[in-house]
């Protein structure tokens, strides 16, 4: 009679100390699930790296060239993105009209806000004073080339 | 998407050279402090005239308040004293708060809080934003703050020369990569919110 006491009693700590475990390793899980997480980088990768084609026009007090454009957008983007963000991005003006002022950037996908935040915000390019304003942004240069055709820009 | 309306709340000196930049940018509203003779609203871009009233003392706010016909103009408010900033946010004649590095303390999670419960819009301006001192890291957290709480936004240019006015779209950008500001929030910013405050004017 004794030892059934003794042996129910037992039974029953070690049933608690089992659910104790159980609950304590459910929780060691959730805890290393969350370390995970944190110390993983957050931003996905990207995959392919994909290509953007920003229109845009340069309004200026006077014609400006290829060269003073690159020059002007290369330090904004550093000035306010940093240079990491700058070679990510690497923008490349492939296609320019001093004349008419309008052109295509060519920019890496996810840089696309990056460089039409830069543009607005390049006021000198060169000795002039300009306003550099995007216009459309597309996936191939033959659709950026169509846009500028069809607008008349 | 709000619709593609875009207002410039803050231009410190209108011509004509601004106001058809302004139009080419894609701006249809401009409220500017300063406006040169004989500059008058057109088709295109329409202006309003907007004041600017830096106060420390109720009284002062007061007295400055009485003087103007706020059905007419576009009324900002520079507080620098919690007891401004306070008071500004509940007076219905002023139509925005504007934040700048000299009172960027005041705003604390108490008037937020009165600002939300008005409806008051912050104004941010875009050399504050650019402001690389101390006051940029200040104004990065403030910023959030506000647009975690919903309060409404409205962002200008200050710009005193043609040169100086940002493209919507770049600003957009500006306010999502630089201050984490969602985009729908950012959009609403230079669209919605101050085209809501001039609706309540005669001005528009």
């Amino acid at each position: 009679m004794y030892f059934e006491y003794i042996s129910i009693s037992i039974l029953l700590i070690s049933l608690i100390l089992l659910v104790v475990v159980l609950g304590l390793l459910f929780k060691s899980i959730k805890y290393y699930i969350g370390l995970r997480k944190l110390v993983e980088a957050k931003i996905k990768p990207v995959g392919k790296p994909r290509k953007r084609y920003i229109v845009f026009t340069a309004l200026c007090e006077e014609k400006t060239s290829l060269k003073d454009l690159e020059e002007a957008l290369r330090e904004m983007m550093i000035k306010y993105y940093g240079v990491g963000v700058y070679r990510k991005a690497s923008p490349q003006i492939i296609f320019f009209d001093e004349a008419k002022g309008v052109g295509v950037i060519r920019v890496l996908h996810t840089c696309t806000k990056h460089l039409i935040a830069t543009l607005g915000l390049t006021k000198r390019v060169g000795n002039t004073n300009c306003i550099l304003i995007p216009l459309k942004t597309t996936g191939t240069l033959k659709k950026a080339k169509e846009y500028i055709r069809k607008n008349k820009i | 998407m709000p619709i593609k309306v875009f207002v410039d709340t803050y231009v410190k000196k209108c011509d004509l050279k601004t106001l058809n930049t302004a139009f080419k940018l894609g701006y249809r509203i401009l409220v500017c402090e300063e406006i040169s003779e004989q500059l008058v609203s057109n088709e295109n871009v329409r202006i309003v005239k907007k004041i600017v009233i830096s106060s420390e003392s109720t009284e002062d706010l007061k007295k400055q308040l009485w003087r103007i016909n706020h059905k007419k103009y576009f009324i900002t408010v520079e507080p620098l004293s919690i007891e401004v900033a306070r008071w500004s946010a509940h007076d219905t004649r002023i139509d925005s708060i504007i934040i700048t590095p000299r009172n960027i303390e005041l705003f604390d999670k108490k008037q937020i809080g009165i600002m939300k419960h008005y409806s008051k819009p912050l104004e941010v301006t875009l050399p504050v934003l650019l402001n690389e001192g101390k006051a940029g890291s200040l104004l990065y957290r403030r910023l959030r703050l506000f647009a975690s709480r919903k309060i409404p936004l409205i962002a200008s240019s200050m710009a005193s020369n043609w040169f100086e006015l940002i493209p919507p779209y770049s600003y957009i950008a500006l306010l999502e990569t630089q201050f984490d500001i969602p985009r729908n929030h950012a959009y609403t910013s230079i669209s919605l919110t101050p085209r809501v405050v001039l609706s309540r004017k005669e001005v528009v």
